[in-house]
């Protein structure tokens, strides 16, 4: 039987077709098992929280009642916070109100969890994001120099400041950068994300005071809220950049003695290109994991530095929730805090695909 | 050239860094508060409900104080002296069982319904039947969920009736029901026009105001802000600050500078590092308040041990009371021994009180009760100023006499989950009450109806630490200063009260904590009482 180019082109098809369908239900398989991966270790971290929290001696009854309240008004509160059921009801009714998209109420803030972590996290978005930016732009330079000058004066500051990033406790570091300053110098905006003035004047879009200001047109606020994010932006940062360089550093030292390095260095090549373009390049791809690290631990609120910056995170939040057994708000911000983490890990592999050729 | 490669990318990054110090210090100058605004710095940590119905923290009590207008106001120069507020004018029966208020006229709230004696009743009535925060309040007094309607009623638009099932003296019923948040008039018809599932608008409430006062509610996030506006048809003065701006400062030090700056007008968490810098400062002045508020140990009479009267009052020789006043509660609190707070009506004089540190009597008292070696009990504490202070203090006095305390440090809720539930041994805890009257703290601390495990007092801490007052007549000691009308008498009353208290109970009152408020010279006129701030009085130079 002859067979023709317009059969042979089908035959093609068909295997091209088949061969699209393999991959899109590899795709597909992989993207369902991302999925239930994701799920099931949000639904684990729901649960442990959850039972751990409902094993604390804290009573979050009083935190809702106060001390003074008579019986009769504690129980009844009991009841409505559904304490009198049994613990595995008490997940089941919390975690069907989850998948209803409703975290419940705070109760040491009174309005829903879901509104309060709105507001909450793009303030520390925010702050995060400037304390990062801080830790990236200058601590990756600072680590390549230091790695590069090994054991001259740069590499000792280098390291002088990630030791004092370190061991300083942000709470004091975040007090005397306020001191000098905000109170000396008048250099930066005191504790808050504003002045007082500019308070509840810019409609909240975003949540982020930078972001709204700039949307509304209002400059004086935009240029008013850099002035208040620059200090707490830093002094985070200065943590985030400690530990950048500090990796960095590491990761540098160790291609800088690779053979590769050398044969570059032989063919010719300027220090610069040797530097960053080959060197930096592999060092890169180790150094999104520590961003993305960096990153996560920002965003799960600076508790110490929200406190002295008067800055409404959270991680003040978070905290607070903590401290007054108020477990929607734990749970939820919980659940907030996983999320991060899983995209943060997600982009990293994602990027790494981007930046080395072999994992893909 | 490596060298000199690597420098260009060094000064590639201090020029960056030039730029970032650049923005830095050309970003404009901080703006101060405006001259009708009154900026506050305080903790705003917890706030659940602005309704006064729920209202449980001391913060928005104190803010609501100034959205709402109660029946009847504390004087804000004397709280002891009563002044018409919603009520012009009132009258009681001379049996003390009607109380007859005349709601004043022409008043309006924000909605534009009129204010009447049906919402001054109606306000009342659903205070009772919400049963939550601020139930206690009406409950302690007679009115039940069953009699509150038939009670409390009004006999026209401009006139509330108000009966009790037993005639209590009247200054200090009126003083304790109606001078609070569990006396405002609320808004009726609008407030039911926001009622779900039964609630009595509760959950509209709980996020703004519907009352008549000196300033509304603007907005409130928990951890961020509050913000109350005037009310430019308030009736009863005229309000120069037009915006009162509370800002959430958690940290004491943050507050001080934001004051020494002028970005706030008032601090109210200074702690007692700052009083010295805040005293010297010309710009500032700082104010000590008395508060009705105590720092006390509670010793559980459920204790093998402690259940020895000679063990607790060991305990009350083991306080170096004064020094302690001198150092580390210089201006944080004043020493009192006395269950009635000093400026409440039926205190005590200091000079009553009759402890001091003495280690010698405290030996021979355990030695008398059966513990000439000493032993060992846990002290629960919370861990926020000054009660690691004052335990530490306590433990290393006992440790002199042969008692080995371990302090447990534990958050608040923790703490007072356990005293309310008699699961402890020796604690520190602090305790605040409403009024400036003796009747506020020996109501709870010297009375406990019942004893036993099952009645579950636990509103009552003289029932937590399982103090059997009925056997030493305090029950009735107290209902009967509680019903008497002869003022001299039912002062009297209260003095004998207390010097049982002093002898007998398992409390060791320590100290009366002093509140400390720290603003700019600025601001003028602004009455401080233990009870309520009246911002609406205050204007700024």
């Amino acid at each position: 039987m002859a067979v023709s180019d317009r059969d042979i082109d089908s035959v093609g098809a068909l295997a091209d077709r088949d061969a699209r369908r393999q991959v899109w239900l590899r795709r597909a398989g992989a993207a369902g098992r991302l999925v239930v991966s994701v799920f099931v270790t949000l639904l684990g971290l729901l649960a442990l929280t959850f039972f751990i929290g409902r094993m604390l001696p804290i009573d979050p009854v009083l935190a809702v009642v106060g001390d003074q309240a008579d019986q009769a008004t504690y129980e009844m509160m009991y009841r409505k916070l559904g304490l009198d059921q049994p613990l595995y009801v008490q997940f089941w009714n919390y975690i069907s109100s989850v998948a209803r998209l409703d975290f419940g109420v705070g109760t040491f803030s009174g309005q829903e969890v879901a509104t309060d972590i709105a507001r909450v996290f793009p303030a520390t978005l925010e702050l995060a994001t400037v304390a990062l930016l801080v830790g990236v732009f200058l601590g990756i330079p600072m680590g390549v120099l230091a790695a590069v000058f090994r054991n001259s004066l740069i590499d000792h500051i280098t390291r002088i400041i990630g030791l004092i990033g370190y061991s300083t406790p942000i709470f004091w570091l975040g007090l005397m950068g306020l001191l000098v300053f905000y109170g000396m110098l008048g250099w930066v905006g005191g504790p808050g994300r504003v002045d007082s003035f500019y308070i509840d004047i810019v409609e909240p879009v975003t949540g982020s005071i930078l972001i709204d200001a700039a949307l509304a047109d209002e400059w004086d606020i935009f240029w008013n809220a850099v002035s208040h994010i620059i200090m707490p932006g830093s002094i985070l940062g200065f943590t985030a950049l400690a530990y950048i360089a500090r990796m960095t550093r590491s990761f540098m030292l160790e291609q800088l003695n690779q053979e590769y390095v050398i044969t570059a260095r032989v063919k010719g090549l300027s220090n610069r290109q040797v530097i960053w373009r080959h060197a930096f390049r592999n060092v890169a791809v180790p150094l999104i994991t520590v961003i993305a690290l960096s990153y996560g631990f920002l965003l799960e609120g600076a508790v110490l530095t929200e406190t002295v910056f008067a800055w409404p995170g959270f991680g003040q939040y978070l905290t607070n929730a903590l401290l007054q057994g108020d477990m929607n708000a734990v749970l939820g911000c919980t659940l907030v805090v996983g999320v991060i983490f899983i995209a943060l890990n997600l982009l990293s592999d994602l990027l790494y695909r981007l930046l080395d050729p072999r994992t893909k | 050239m490596r060298t000199s490669e690597c420098g260009k990318t060094l000064l590639s990054a201090s020029l960056a860094a030039g730029f970032l110090a650049t923005a830095l210090v050309s970003t404009p100058a901080p703006a101060k508060t405006p001259k009708d605004t009154l900026v506050l710095g305080w903790t705003l940590a917890i706030y659940r409900t602005l309704d006064p119905a729920d209202i449980g923290e001391t913060f928005v009590d104190e803010m609501m104080n100034n959205v709402c207008d109660p029946l009847v106001f504390q004087d804000y120069e004397n709280p002891a002296k009563l002044v018409p507020g919603i009520a012009e004018s009132w009258s009681v029966t001379d049996d003390a069982l009607t109380y007859t208020f005349k709601i004043r006229e022409g008043l309006t709230f924000p909605s534009g319904n009129p204010v009447t004696a049906h919402d001054a009743a109606w306000s009342i009535q659903r205070n009772v039947k919400l049963n939550l925060n601020s139930a206690v309040m009406h409950k302690e007094w007679g009115f039940t969920d069953e009699n509150v309607v038939e009670n409390v009623t009004a006999s026209d638009d401009h006139t509330l009736v108000v009966r009790v099932t037993e005639p209590f003296a009247p200054p200090l019923f009126l003083a304790q029901v109606f001078t609070g948040r569990a006396a405002f008039v609320l808004d009726r018809k609008e407030i039911m026009s926001h009622e779900k599932d039964g609630d009595w608008g509760n959950g509209w409430l709980s996020k703004t105001s519907a009352c008549i006062g000196p300033y509304r509610v603007r907005t409130w996030k928990a951890n961020d802000v509050f913000i109350i506006e005037r009310n430019d048809d308030y009736w009863r003065n005229e309000v120069k600050i037009r915006r009162i701006v509370v800002r959430h400062v958690p940290e004491g030090g943050a507050q001080r500078l934001l004051l020494e700056k002028g970005d706030i007008d008032i601090a109210r968490n200074i702690t007692s590092s700052d009083f010295a810098a805040i005293e010297s400062n010309p710009d500032l002045v700082l104010f000590n308040n008395p508060m009705h508020s105590y720092w006390y140990i509670g010793l559980c009479t459920c204790d093998d041990v402690l259940q020895s009267r000679d063990i607790r009052e060991a305990f009350k020789w083991l306080v170096d009371y004064e020094k302690l006043e001198s150092t580390v509660m210089r201006n944080v609190g004043v020493a009192r021994q006395s269950v009635v707070p000093i400026g409440a009506f039926g205190a005590i004089p200091a000079e009553e009180e009759p402890y001091s540190l003495d280690l010698a009597k405290a030996k021979e008292l355990i030695a008398k009760a059966g513990y000439p070696d000493g032993f060992r009990k846990k002290l629960i504490i919370d861990q926020v100023f000054p009660f690691p202070e004052l335990a530490q203090h306590v433990q290393a006095n006992a440790a002199n006499i042969g008692i080995e305390l371990e302090i447990q440090p534990m958050a608040a809720a923790q703490l007072y989950g356990q005293f309310r539930s008699r699961d402890f041994e020796s604690g520190i805890f602090a305790w605040t009450t409403g009024v400036p009257d003796a009747h506020g703290m020996v109501s709870r601390h010297v009375f406990n109806p019942d004893n036993s495990d099952a009645f579950k007092g636990t509103m009552f801490p003289a029932w937590r630490v399982g103090w059997d007052v009925a056997a030493l007549g305090l029950n009735d000691k107290v209902l009967a200063a509680k019903m008497e009308t002869d003022t001299e008498k039912r002062r009297r009353m209260y003095h004998e009260i207390q010097r049982i208290q002093l002898a007998e109970s398992p409390f060791v009152y320590m100290f009366q904590k002093i509140e400390n408020i720290a603003m700019r010279k600025e601001v003028k006129g602004l009455p401080i009482t233990s009870f309520k701030k009246f911002y609406a009085r205050a204007h700024k130079e």
